[in-house]
């Protein structure tokens, strides 16, 4: 029933333990399609996990439990092989974390080699160039393409793991802290990167943040999360503006 | 500049220090000094001739060359890297990223401590259960039904053969190759794990990303696995047949530098220049085993660049 309601995202019921310890509390949401969803925290509070729930990266954690249910564009990620969910979806780190051992071409190259999504190189070289240019790096690396990413800056780096998810052509994109470990003008470059995709792609973005700023600057919903649990959720506007929680005012104000 | 309290305490260890490096070049020296004789007598043929000639009645009838040895040291290490370097890369593929927790540590570390067993128990082992079963259940058969193939082409007499040996050095360095890629392994930093999978690599494309990500590991690790394959020298003496003996043949008899030495040292001071023969050829031994562990080194250094802990 509601899968036909054209949501991108909907979590219901979800609760995740890690070793015992309840991390996410009965969190439910849901996202429609080509839309910014900023989950919003502080840090410890449980928003890196939602994200690894949400492409099942969670699996990768010994001794994790999840319950609930997640459709991603109709999908239920946790009926399906996590390999086939994942290939949904799209994910920037925290830590720009391009593969040292691959030239820039290759790190954008290797998901769609992974995923079969080009039939010769020239349509590689194509997608290549379109995920860069996406990811508003295009400029910088032309001319460098077969060089190990370690010379680029971090922001760079940052945004060349945004093209590396962007090749997937990912129907979610997942965005952990992003900008977190990143200087102030890539920052600003990978938010207008971000602003862009919407407005040219079949794409949902998921971020997480820590700072209010950014999840106001960018987003259309935010939700906010505390202690695992979901506070509050809704239009960015009104949370920006309404926040009817006490702990959401708090958190804007950047006093929790 | 060490400051003045530190400065006796720090010239307290300079002996200790020193009297590493002073050994290994002493030991370089010896080694160099004792061969001179026999070099100087037989040139480059005492690598590129197959002969073992001694005679008690004087230098001018001895005639030695260590082709045969040297090829032996080659093959058997060649064997058991070739068989080692799979299997410790998919254990340690399984233990880290299949196997729970608890297993994992607890077959991790006999593996580990299979690594410092005496090597003359893997000989045992080796000559009493390995050979008989390699002879009754692989030898035979192969021979018996692919003798065409050079490789299979000899009878195996006693079993005892180049493939004996290298396949119990196998089993002797798998715990040391598995040892140096586990550590590589571990010291890969997740986020490159989470990322692999985010793109939606199933476990074998995940398996090919992590294996390209440890690649100058596993490089080192076969190189360090060949040093120590090469230098293996009762358990080969064991069960390699001991014979002088070049035969693309994987099931007749050889000899390998080391065990040559083991063999035969005792009775080498009868024979003119024998002794020195022995270690010009433990200088070869000396030689290659730097360069390998020399690659090695470099090879580890550059995985710790690149994910630096």
């Amino acid at each position: 029933m509601i899968e036909e309601k054209g949501y991108a995202l909907q979590i219901e019921g979800l609760n995740v333990w890690i070793r015992g310890k309840h991390i996410i509390k009965d969190v439910g949401l849901e996202v429609p399609k080509r839309r910014i969803l900023a989950v919003m925290g502080p840090s410890g509070s449980g928003k890196s996990t939602l994200l690894r729930a949400i492409n099942r990266l969670i699996d990768l954690i010994p001794e994790s439990k999840v319950e609930g249910r997640i459709l991603v564009y109709g999908t239920d990620v946790y009926s399906e092989d996590p390999y086939r969910v994942r290939r949904l979806m799209g994910m920037v780190f925290q830590t720009p974390n391009p593969f040292p051992n691959m030239s820039i071409y290759e790190n954008v190259a290797i998901g769609p080699k992974l995923n079969r999504l080009v039939k010769n190189r020239d349509e590689l070289n194509e997608l290549v160039r379109w995920a860069l240019e996406k990811a508003m790096l295009w400029d910088e690396v032309k001319d460098r393409l077969d060089d190990l990413p370690h010379r680029l800056s971090g922001g760079q780096q940052q945004r060349l793991c945004l093209a590396r998810a962007l090749a997937l052509k990912p129907k979610l994109l997942l965005l952990d802290e992003p900008t977190g470990n990143v200087d102030p003008v890539n920052a600003v470059k990978i938010e207008e990167a971000l602003r862009s995709l919407l407005r040219d792609l079949e794409i949902t973005i998921v971020l997480v943040t820590h700072t209010p700023h950014q999840a106001v600057r960018i987003s259309d919903y935010i939700a906010f999360i505390y202690m695992g649990e979901l506070v509050e959720y809704g239009l960015t506007d009104t949370i920006a503006l309404n926040p009817r929680h006490e702990l959401t005012v708090k958190f804007l104000r950047g006093e929790v | 500049m060490i400051p003045k309290v530190d400065r006796s305490f720090f010239l307290s260890l300079l002996p200790f220090a020193a009297i590493i490096f002073a050994l290994f070049a002493l030991l370089a020296y010896v080694l160099a000094y004792e061969s001179r004789p026999a070099i100087e007598r037989f040139g480059l043929s005492l690598l590129t001739e197959n002969v073992w000639k001694p005679s008690e009645r004087g230098v001018e009838f001895v005639k030695y060359g260590l082709l045969a040895p040297l090829y032996g040291t080659l093959v058997t290490s060649l064997i058991a890297a070739a068989i080692a370097l799979p299997l410790s890369v998919a254990t340690v593929f399984f233990m880290e990223e299949m196997a729970p927790y608890r297993i994992r540590e607890f077959f991790s570390s006999v593996i580990d401590l299979m690594a410092g067993l005496p090597t003359i128990i893997y000989g045992l082992w080796g000559l009493e259960v390995m050979i008989p079963l390699l002879r009754r259940w692989v030898m035979s058969p192969l021979h018996e039904h692919l003798d065409f193939i050079p490789l299979f082409a000899c009878d195996p007499l006693s079993g005892a053969s180049f493939l004996a040996a290298g396949l119990l050095l196998a089993v002797m360095i798998i715990p040391f190759m598995h040892g140096v890629i586990k550590e590589a392994y571990r010291q890969v930093p997740r986020t490159y794990k989470e990322a692999a999978l985010s793109l939606g690599a199933t476990r074998y494309e995940y398996f090919r990303i992590m294996v390209s990500l440890i690649r100058p590991a596993i490089i080192a690790a076969v190189l360090l696995g060949l040093g120590r394959a090469a230098s293996e020298t009762v358990a080969v003496a064991l069960v390699v047949g001991n014979a002088f003996n070049i035969s693309p043949c994987l099931f007749a008899p050889g000899y390998t530098i080391s065990s040559l030495i083991a063999n035969q040292f005792t009775e080498a001071s009868f024979f003119p220049l024998m002794e020195n023969v022995m270690f010009a050829g433990s200088l070869v031994l000396l030689a290659l085993g730097m360069l390998f562990s020399g690659i090695g080194v470099v090879m580890m250094r550059r995985v710790r660049e690149l994910y630096g802990r």
